[in-house]
C-alpha cells in the first residue's frame, strides 16, 4: 500500500548485522596486516597513522595499536610544530574513543602519555573532561585515576579538589572510587596540617560517613571509608619501645620509617648500627640492630628519630626505652556519641554486622581496657550472625586478647623494666596477629590454643629462647620459621607425625630441649636415634 | 470553508485530549485508518497549554457560546437510524476569575530597547538563553517593575497549563513513552525538590538516598527509621503480612505503631505518600511505593515535568498517529452521531457524514442521551504569576508541594511551582499552579493555601516606592546601609514580606473527570475523560489502554515505533527501472526520506 511505513523484520536486521560483522572482520584483518608489515619495516608514515586511527576508533581496546602509535611519535623526525599537531589530534582521538568505551585502560593510558609529552597542556580543559565524564558515570575509577593525575599537574590544591569530591559523594555515596579518592585527598591534606586540623577534619568526616551508614547500612563502601578514618593517622613517628641487650638492639616505632632516619647516640655521638628489618623491607615499624661495641653502663644512650630525642635508661645489663601511656583520642565525646547511635542501630537491626564491627572499633579507640569484655561479646555475636567470616572474627578476637594481655603484663612492670616473659596459654588464640611487642619477649607460653595454622607468624618472636606450643593441634612443622635464639621448644600433646620435619627443624636451630611427648611420632622407632645423630646434646622428652 | 474529508474510517476520534490522542496513536500504529477531529483550533482541549496571549483568547472565546449544532431535520438518515446531537456541556469551565495585581503601565523605566528587539525576534524558547549577562542583571533589578504591558508584551515566553501534571519516573506514561518510542518527540525537566510545610515553614523533603544522606535536619537514627520504613513499603508492598493488621485502618494508624519521630512521620505522610488522615493503610503504602519506585531514575525526585507544559504530550501522540497515516482536522465541529441498532455507525460533521467502526469521544463531545452521571470529582484550579519562589534557593528549582487541609471542610492542594527554565515564564518570574478537588469554587477552595504562601494583594508601584523611601528614612543611619546603597534597601524590604507577590492570577473550575455513561450506550462508542485530580497521567494512560483493548483485543498497544533509519523506503532495496537523469531520481528519494523523517 502506498504511503505505509514498512519496517525491517528482525530476520532482515539480523542478516544485515551479520553482513556488517563480516565486513568489519575483513577490514580488521587487512588493517592489522598493513600495520604489522610497516612496524616490521619501521615505516612510521601517515598511512600507518591513518590506518591505526581508523582501527582504534572501531576497537579502542587493541593496545598493540596504541603502542605502535606511541612508537611512531617517538621514532619519527617530525618537526615540533607537526608533532604538536599530531599530539593534539591524538587528544581528540582518545576523547572520541573514550566516548565509545569510557573504561578502556589503554585509551586513558595513551591520554596520560600524550598530555605528558605536550609542550603546553591545557590542564583545566582536561579537568573539565574528567568532571564531565564523572557526571556521566561517577563510578568510573579510570577517570578518577586520571583526575588525580590531572589535579596534580594542574597544581590544584587538595583543599579545592576536596570540595569537588564532596559534591560527588553527596550526590551518590555508594561509590568506592569516590570514598577512596576522598581518603587520598585527606592524606595529602593531613600531610601539611597540624594535629588539631587533622582531628577537626576527621571529626567532620566521621559524622559525614556515619550519616551514610545510617542511610544505607547495607552499602559497604561507607563502612570501609569509616574504618580508614578510625585508623590512626600519625604524622610524626613516635618511638614505642627500645631494648638493648649486649650488642643487640630492638626498636619499635608506631609508624613505618626507614633505617636512615634512626640515630643511636652514645654520649651524643652517633653510633654506627647495622639495622635490619624483619622481611628486609626498606621501611618498617620494627628494626633490629647490631652494635659494633659493647655498651658501658655509664654511657648516656639516646635514640633520635626525625628530630626527637628519646633517652634510654640502664637497668640490669639492659638499656631500655618504653612508652606505656598512650594519649586518649581527642574526640572521645564524639566517638561515645557515635557508639550510642550504633547501639540504637543494633537495636533496630539486630543482624547488622557492620554496626557491631564498628561498635568494636569505636570501643577499642575510646577505651580498650574498659570496653574489653564488651568487645569480646560483640565479636562472639559476629561469629554467629556472619558465619561466612567467622574465622576473621576469631582472628580479630585473638588479636585483641593478645593486646589485652600485654597491657595487663605492663601493669606488673617496674618503672625501669621491660618484661620479657608472657603467658598466653589457654586463650583460644587462632592467630598471633602481627603484634610487634612479640619481638621483645624471650619466654612465651602459647600452649593450649589453636595455632596449628599460624606457625609462620612465629617469625615475629625474634628474641624468643623458650617457646611452648603444647596442646595446639599442630600437625606439621613445615611453616615453622627459623628463630635464631630458640633453645627450648615445647610441643607436647600435638599431632606431629612427620620425622623429616622435626629433623629439618633441628638442623635450623640450636635447641637444648625439645618436648615431643603425646605426639603420634613418639611411636616411631628410629625417632630417638635420628635426632641424636643431628643434635647429640639435645634434651629430648618423648615419654 | 470546511475541508472535505474521506467518508470512511476505522476509528474516528473527536477531541485531542490526552486519552483521545493516545487511543488515536495506538489505532493508527496498528494500521487502522484514523480520523482525529477537534472543534478547537489548538490541540489538547482541557489539557492544553497556552502562551499568555493564547490564554487570553481562550478566556474570551469561553464567553461566546460555541456555534450550536445543526438541526436534526437537516440530517439524512437511513432506515432504523437515530441521530443524537452532541453537546459540549460536559467540558464546561466555570468561575473564571482573572485578576491583575500590578498596574497597567506604571511610570517605571522602560525596559531597554535591546530587550524589546529580542522580544520581537525571539521565539520564546531560546531567547532567554541568548540574552547577555548584562540583560539578566538588568532584569533582576527590574523584579518589582513588571507591568501588565510588559507581561502582555512577553506573552510568548509563557506556557500556561490548564491541567498541569507531572510524570512519575516509572509511571505508566514514562514507560509508554519509552516503549512506544514517542519519547523522542518530547523534552522533560526533573522536578528538583519536593517541599513540605512543617513547623511554620517550608522545607525540602529528603526523598532520595542522596537527599537523606545530605540532610542535616534529621538525626542519623531518624534517617534509619525513614529508610527502613521506605524500604519495607517498597520491597513488600501493601499485600505483605507486615500490614495484615491494618487492612481496614488508616495509613496514619499504621505509622503510629512504628515509633517514628514526628519529623519522619511528617515526611512520609505529607510529602512521600501525599496522604491525609483518612488515607487507608493500603493506599498509603501503595502511594509510598509508587513514589519510591520512581526515585533514582532521573534527577533527585521521582517526578518529571514536560518542557513547554503538559499540553505538549497529547501532541506527541497525535504526531505519531499522523506519521502512521492518521488524518487530522482541527476547527472541525462534531454535530452528532448516527446510531443504528445499538451501534454507532457514523458521525455528522458539517455537511459530511463519515462512517466508522469505532468512535472515540472526548467528554466535551458526548450526546447527553448516553450520559448517566456527570461525575463528582470536579476540579478547582488556580494559576499565579509571581515574582519569586515560595522557597528561595541557590538555584532555580522546580518544586512540588502537597498541602493537606487545615480544616475538615477543605481539600488537600497540590502546588507546582515552575521557573523560567521550564519555559513556563520569562526570567525573573515564577508560575505557580494549584489544584484541588472542588467544593465551592476555585477561589474559595484555594484561598487558605494562597494566603499561606502568596501575597495576593494589589501592588501599587507608588506604595512600594514610598515604602522604600520611608524605609531609608526611618532606619537609623547605619554605615553598612550607606555603603551598600539602594540594592541593600531592596533586599531589606523583601525580607519584610518574604512571600512571593502575585502579579496575575487566574481561577477556574474544570468539569468532573469521573463522568459515567449509561448502559444503553453503543458498545463501539468510547468515552475519554478530561483531566483528573491525580498528580500524574496514569489515569489517562490506563483509560486509553482499556479503550484500545476493547476495540482491538488481540493487538499490541503502541509497540515500539521504528526510528527513521529502520524504515525501508520505497525503491531503497529494490530499485525500479532507472531513468537517464539518475540524479534527479535520487533527489526525489531524498525529499521523500526527509518528509518521512519529519
Amino acid at each position: 500500500m502506498h504511503g505505509r511505513v514498512k519496517v525491517r523484520t528482525t530476520a532482515e536486521q539480523e542478516a544485515l548485522k551479520k553482513k556488517e560483522r563480516a565486513e568489519k572482520l575483513s577490514r580488521y584483518r587487512i588493517g592489522m596486516s598493513i600495520v604489522f608489515k610497516k612496524r616490521k619495516d619501521k615505516i612510521y608514515d601517515d598511512e600507518l597513522m591513518m590506518v591505526t586511527e581508523r582501527m582504534v576508533l572501531q576497537n579502542p581496546d587493541i593496545y598493540t595499536l596504541w603502542n605502535i602509535r606511541r612508537e611512531a611519535f617517538t621514532n619519527n623526525d617530525w618537526d615540533e610544530k607537526l608533532l604538536e599537531e599530531f599530539y593534539q589530534n591524538e587528544l581528540r582521538l582518545t576523547e572520541n574513543c573514550l566516548k565509545q568505551n569510557p573504561k578502556s585502560y589503554w585509551v586513558w593510558y595513551q591520554r596520560i602519555w600524550i598530555t605528558n609529552h605536550l609542550a603546553e597542556c591545557n590542564w583545566k580543559k582536561e579537568l573539565m573532561l574528567c568532571t564531565k565524564c564523572l557526571n556521566l558515570d561517577d563510578r568510573n575509577f579510570h577517570c578518577w585515576n586520571y583526575r588525580e593525575f590531572v589535579v596534580q599537574k594542574a597544581g590544584i590544591s587538595p583543599e579545592e579538589e576536596f570540595e569537588f569530591a564532596t559534591s560527588k559523594i553527596l550526590n551518590n555515596f555508594s561509590n568506592y572510587s569516590s570514598w577512596h579518592y576522598r581518603s587520598l585527598l585527606l592524606s595529602k591534606m593531613f600531610h601539611n596540617s597540624d594535629q588539631n586540623d587533622i582531628d577537626e577534619k576527621k571529626k567532620q568526616e566521621l559524622d559525614l560517613v556515619m550519616n551514610a551508614t545510617f542511610t544505607d547500612p547495607n552499602d559497604s563502601s561507607a563502612w570501609f571509608y569509616q574504618r580508614w578514618l578510625l585508623n590512626t593517622h600519625e604524622c610524626l613517628p613516635i618511638l614505642s619501645q627500645v631494648l638493648i641487650k649486649s650488642d643487640n638492639v630492638i626498636l619499635f616505632v608506631n609508624k613505618n620509617i626507614s633505617a636512615e632516619s634512626i640515630y643511636l647516640k652514645i654520649n651524643n655521638e652517633n653510633e654506627n648500627v647495622q639495622w635490619k628489618s624483619l622481611q628486609q623491607t626498606k621501611i618498617s615499624k620494627l628494626w633490629f640492630g647490631k652494635l659494633k661495641k659493647q655498651l658501658n653502663e655509664t654511657n648516656n644512650v639516646q635514640i633520635e628519630i626525625e628530630g626527637t630525642f628519646y633517652p634510654l635508661v640502664y637497668n640490669n645489663q639492659k638499656w631500655i626505652y618504653k612508652k606505656r601511656k598512650y594519649k586518649f583520642c581527642s574526640n572521645k565525646n564524639q566517638l561515645l556519641e557515635q557508639l550510642s547511635s550504633y547501639k540504637q542501630l543494633i537495636e533496630m537491626e539486630p543482624n547488622n554486622k557492620w554496626a557491631y564491627l564498628t561498635s568494636i572499633l569505636l570501643m577499642r579507640k575510646i577505651d580498650f581496657i574498659k570496653f574489653y569484655e564488651n568487645i569480646l561479646t560483640n565479636l562472639n555475636v559476629l561469629v554467629n550472625i556472619d558465619s561466612l567470616r567467622s574465622n576473621y572474627y576469631k582472628d580479630l578476637r585473638s588479636k585483641y586478647i593478645i593486646e589485652y594481655n600485654i597491657y595487663e603484663l605492663w601493669n606488673t612492670e617496674e618503672d625501669q623494666e621491660i618484661k620479657t616473659e608472657i603467658d598466653l596459654s589457654g586463650l583460644n588464640l587462632t592467630t598471633l596477629s602481627n603484634n610487634e611487642h612479640f619481638s621483645f619477649f624471650e619466654q612465651i607460653n602459647l600452649s593450649a590454643n589453636y595455632l596449628s595454622d599460624s606457625l609462620h607468624q612465629l617469625f615475629i618472636l625474634q628474641s624468643c629462647t623458650k617457646l611452648s606450643l603444647s596442646s595446639n593441634q599442630v600437625e606439621n612443622l613445615k611453616k615453622f620459621p627459623t628463630l635464631q635464639n630458640l633453645e627450648v621448644l615445647l610441643l607436647r600433646n600435638n599431632k606431629l607425625n612427620n620425622l623429616e620435619e622435626i629433623l629439618q627443624l633441628l638442623t635450623r636451630h640450636k635447641l637444648k630441649l625439645l618436648d615431643l611427648r603425646e605426639n603420634p611420632i613418639c611411636n616411631t622407632e628410629e625417632l630417638q636415634t635420628s635426632i641424636a645423630q643431628i643434635s647429640p646434646d639435645l634434651q629430648l622428652y618423648i615419654e | 470553508m470546511e475541508d472535505y474529508l474521506p467518508n470512511e474510517y476505522d476509528v474516528v476520534v473527536v477531541g485531542t485530549g490526552m486519552t483521545e490522542s493516545i487511543v488515536a496513536a495506538a489505532a493508527s500504529r496498528i494500521g487502522k485508518k484514523v480520523l482525529h477531529l477537534d472543534s478547537d483550533e489548538y490541540y489538547g482541549g482541557l489539557w492544553a497549554t497556552f502562551n499568555f496571549d493564547g490564554l487570553q483568547k481562550w478566556i474570551e472565546d469561553l464567553k461566546v457560546s460555541k456555534s450550536s449544532a445543526k438541526d436534526v431535520s437537516e440530517v439524512d438518515l437511513e432506515l432504523e437510524e437515530k441521530f443524537l446531537k452532541t453537546s459540549n456541556e460536559y467540558s464546561t469551565v466555570e468561575n473564571i476569575e482573572e485578576t491583575w495585581y500590578i498596574s497597567n503601565d506604571a511610570d517605571l523605566p522602560v525596559v531597554s530597547s535591546k530587550d524589546t528587539q529580542t522580544d520581537s525576534t525571539g521565539d520564546g524558547s531560546g531567547s532567554g538563553d541568548e540574552k547577555s549577562d548584562d540583560d539578566k542583571v538588568e532584569k533582576k533589578e527590574n523584579v518589582k517593575q513588571w507591568s501588565i504591558d510588559r507581561i502582555r508584551k512577553e506573552y510568548r515566553k509563557f506556557n500556561i497549563d490548564l491541567a498541569p501534571k507531572l510524570l512519575f519516573a516509572r509511571g505508566e506514561l514514562v514507560e509508554l513513552l519509552i516503549s512506544s518510542n514517542i519519547a523522542r518527540y518530547a523534552e522533560f525537566r526533573a522536578v528538583s525538590r519536593v517541599a513540605t510545610f512543617m513547623d511554620g515553614k517550608l522545607t525540602q523533603v529528603p526523598c532520595s538516598r542522596a537527599d537523606v544522606f545530605a540532610n542535616k535536619t534529621v538525626s542519623v537514627v531518624e534517617k534509619r527509621m525513614l529508610m527502613q520504613l521506605l524500604t519495607s513499603c517498597m520491597e513488600q508492598g501493601a499485600d505483605s503480612p507486615e500490614f495484615d493488621g491494618f487492612r481496614d485502618k488508616t495509613f496514619l494508624e499504621y505509622l503510629n505503631t512504628k515509633n517514628l519521630t514526628p519529623i519522619v512521620q511528617h515526611y512520609v505522610v505529607q510529602a512521600i505518600a501525599m496522604a491525609t488522615e483518612k488515607t487507608s493503610c493500603r493506599d498509603g503504602v501503595n502511594r509510598t511505593k509508587h513514589f519510591l519506585n520512581s526515585l533514582g531514575r532521573y534527577g533527585n525526585t521521582p517526578f518529571l515535568w514536560p518542557m513547554y507544559g503538559s499540553g505538549e504530550l497529547p501532541q506527541c501522540f497525535c504526531r505519531l498517529c499522523a506519521v502512521f497515516g492518521g488524518v487530522y482536522c482541527l476547527k472541525r465541529q462534531l454535530d452528532g452521531v448516527v446510531i443504528h441498532k445499538n451501534k454507532c455507525k457514523a458521525i455528522i460533521s458539517g455537511k459530511q457524514r463519515i462512517s466508522l467502526e469505532h468512535l472515540v469521544l472526548g467528554q466535551g463531545h458526548l450526546p447527553p442521551e448516553v450520559v448517566a452521571s456527570e461525575g463528582e470529582q470536579r476540579i478547582s484550579r488556580g494559576i499565579f504569576i509571581t515574582d519569586k519562589s515560595i522557597m528561595q534557593g541557590e538555584k532555580e528549582n522546580l518544586t512540588l508541594l502537597y498541602y493537606p487541609p487545615e480544616q475538615p471542610d477543605q481539600e488537600p492542594v497540590t502546588l507546582i511551582e515552575l521557573g523560567p527554565s521550564t519555559n513556563a515564564c520569562p526570567q525573573g518570574l515564577f508560575m505557580v499552579h494549584m489544584t484541588c478537588k472542588r467544593t465551592t469554587n476555585a477561589k474559595e477552595d484555594l484561598a487558605y493555601v494562597v494566603n499561606k504562601f502568596l501575597k495576593a494583594e494589589p501592588l501599587d508601584p507608588l506604595a512600594i516606592r514610598s515604602s522604600i523611601h520611608s524605609h531609608t528614612q526611618t532606619v537609623s543611619p547605619d554605615k553598612r546601609h550607606i555603603q551598600e546603597g539602594d540594592q541593600d534597601n531592596r533586599e531589606e524590604s523583601t525580607e519584610e514580606s518574604p512571600k512571593p507577590q502575585v502579579l496575575w492570577s487566574l481561577y477556574l473550575n474544570l468539569p468532573a473527570s469521573d463522568i459515567k455513561l449509561n448502559e444503553s450506550t453503543p458498545s463501539n462508542l468510547h468515552l475519554c475523560s478530561g483531566p483528573d485530580l491525580e498528580l500524574d497521567f496514569d489515569f489517562a494512560v490506563n483509560q486509553a489502554k482499556s479503550i484500545f483493548e476493547s476495540m482491538y483485543p488481540d493487538k499490541d498497544f503502541l509497540p515500539r515505533a521504528p526510528d527513521p533509519e529502520e524504515i525501508v523506503l520505497e525503491g531503497e532495496e529494490a530499485p525500479g527501472p532507472k531513468f537517464e537523469g539518475d540524479t534527479e531520481a535520487e533527489e526525489k528519494q531524498d525529499v521523500e526520506k526527509a518528509e518521512k523523517e519529519d
